[in-house]
């Protein structure tokens, strides 16, 4: 049916980014396949390749990897404005949702049962957030890495003991990661 | 003005948001809690839990919910968008670069930089998710809630053990946390 669509429009666009973006729980690594399985395989809009090397330049720019992701489709199928639907689709049911969610929150969250409820999930989303962490921190306990390391812990006491603003210690994170991979690319050459 | 203050700040988490989801909670808890106090730590710590039950990007419910909290519809929408503009001119720049020079050196140098260091930076927003749950505002023995406590250890043991899905685990607490309150006066 929707395969018919050779030539996707601005609306084809948006319409399946917000189709995408609406069912997708669980932030963005799960809208990858997603986008995969409707704009690669059924719709036939972009590659596999496209896809991934997209995916790429999505993690490697600030902001939602997702957002980014579908914005690098858009332009490829419809230029600067194929770009602005594409982030529209993806982004506008999670400002809506949050925003409704917002509002009944204020009404609801003096309820007994729903601070327990809430009491538990935060204890969930700290789990959560730990088992990241643990998994993040993982690959650079290794000798051959021990600088990344060190920038790894650096930033955390920087930001928890001496509440270093996040801004500058982003920042320097980044350089030392310059410098870091410009001595190593001399060390090579010579 | 509270529209212009809410924008700035969620331009600058914008442009500074490497990494992806949860590496912007850090700038989201610098900028909300402590440097403007829109949100509490218990209101911050409920909006991580909303965003990760509901679709759509962490850092867009974020924005969406401190942007409705402090200026209604039209702050909501005001902070989302900050929030995507700069990663929209960058993405859009990085696009037309990389499709000219293939991959670039610099920028994967400071990335190598960035994760480790992102890393570190989530420790500390989890680690704040995790006192402000167990003990409130400060770190005391008395008021530890062991319950809380209990339930951060197993759910963290679960997760590494067998992998179930995020949303399956936080619901899964929160029921726990339904049942406990209800069965709470029985041992009291």
């Amino acid at each position: 049916m929707q395969s018919e669509n050779k030539k996707p429009t601005c609306i084809g666009i948006f319409l399946q980014t917000l189709g995408i973006a609406t069912f997708t729980l669980g932030g963005g690594y799960v809208m990858i396949p997603l986008l995969r399985e409707r704009f690669v395989k059924k719709l036939g809009w972009i590659d596999e390749n496209e896809l991934t090397e997209m995916t790429a330049i999505g993690q490697s720019s600030p902001g939602a990897m997702i957002i980014n992701v579908s914005v690098l489709v858009g332009y490829r199928l419809h230029g600067f404005w194929g770009a602005v639907c594409a982030l529209l689709g993806t982004s506008l049911p999670a400002i809506v949702l949050l925003a409704a969610m917002c509002y009944f929150y204020d009404l609801i969250r003096g309820n007994r049962l729903v601070s327990a409820a809430f009491r538990g999930m935060n204890a969930g989303v700290a789990a959560v957030i730990a088992d990241l962490v643990v998994s993040m921190a993982a690959p650079y306990i290794k000798k051959e890495q021990v600088l990344y390391a060190l920038i790894m812990v650096g930033a955390f006491a920087a930001a928890f003991f001496l509440n270093i603003n996040v801004a500058i210690i982003i920042v320097a994170c980044g350089t030392v990661g310059v410098v870091i991979g410009a001595v190593r690319g001399r060390r090579k050459k010579v | 003005m509270i529209y212009i203050k809410l924008m700035l700040s969620f331009l600058l988490i914008g442009v500074l948001g490497f990494g992806g989801g949860y590496a912007v909670l850090p700038l989201i808890q610098q900028q909300c809690v402590q440097t403007n106090h829109w949100l509490t730590m218990t209101e911050f710590s409920d909006l991580l839990t909303l965003s990760q039950i509901t679709p759509g990007p962490v850092a867009i419910n974020a924005a969406s919910f401190v942007g409705m909290k402090v200026g209604g519809i039209a702050g909501a929408f005001l902070a989302s968008f900050a929030f995507m503009l700069p990663p929209f001119l960058i993405v859009s720049l990085l696009y037309v670069v990389y499709r000219k020079y293939g991959q670039l050196k610099t920028v994967q140098n400071a990335l190598s930089g960035l994760k480790p260091g992102v890393a570190g930076l989530i420790a500390v927003a989890g680690l704040g998710v995790i006192i402000e749950t167990v003990w409130g505002s400060a770190i005391v023995l008395a008021s530890t809630d062991i319950f809380s406590l209990a339930l951060i250890v197993a759910a963290l043991l679960v997760l590494r053990k067998w992998k179930p899905g995020v949303i399956v685990t936080i619901l899964a607490c929160g029921v726990m946390g339904v049942i406990w309150e209800l069965i709470r006066p029985l041992f009291e």
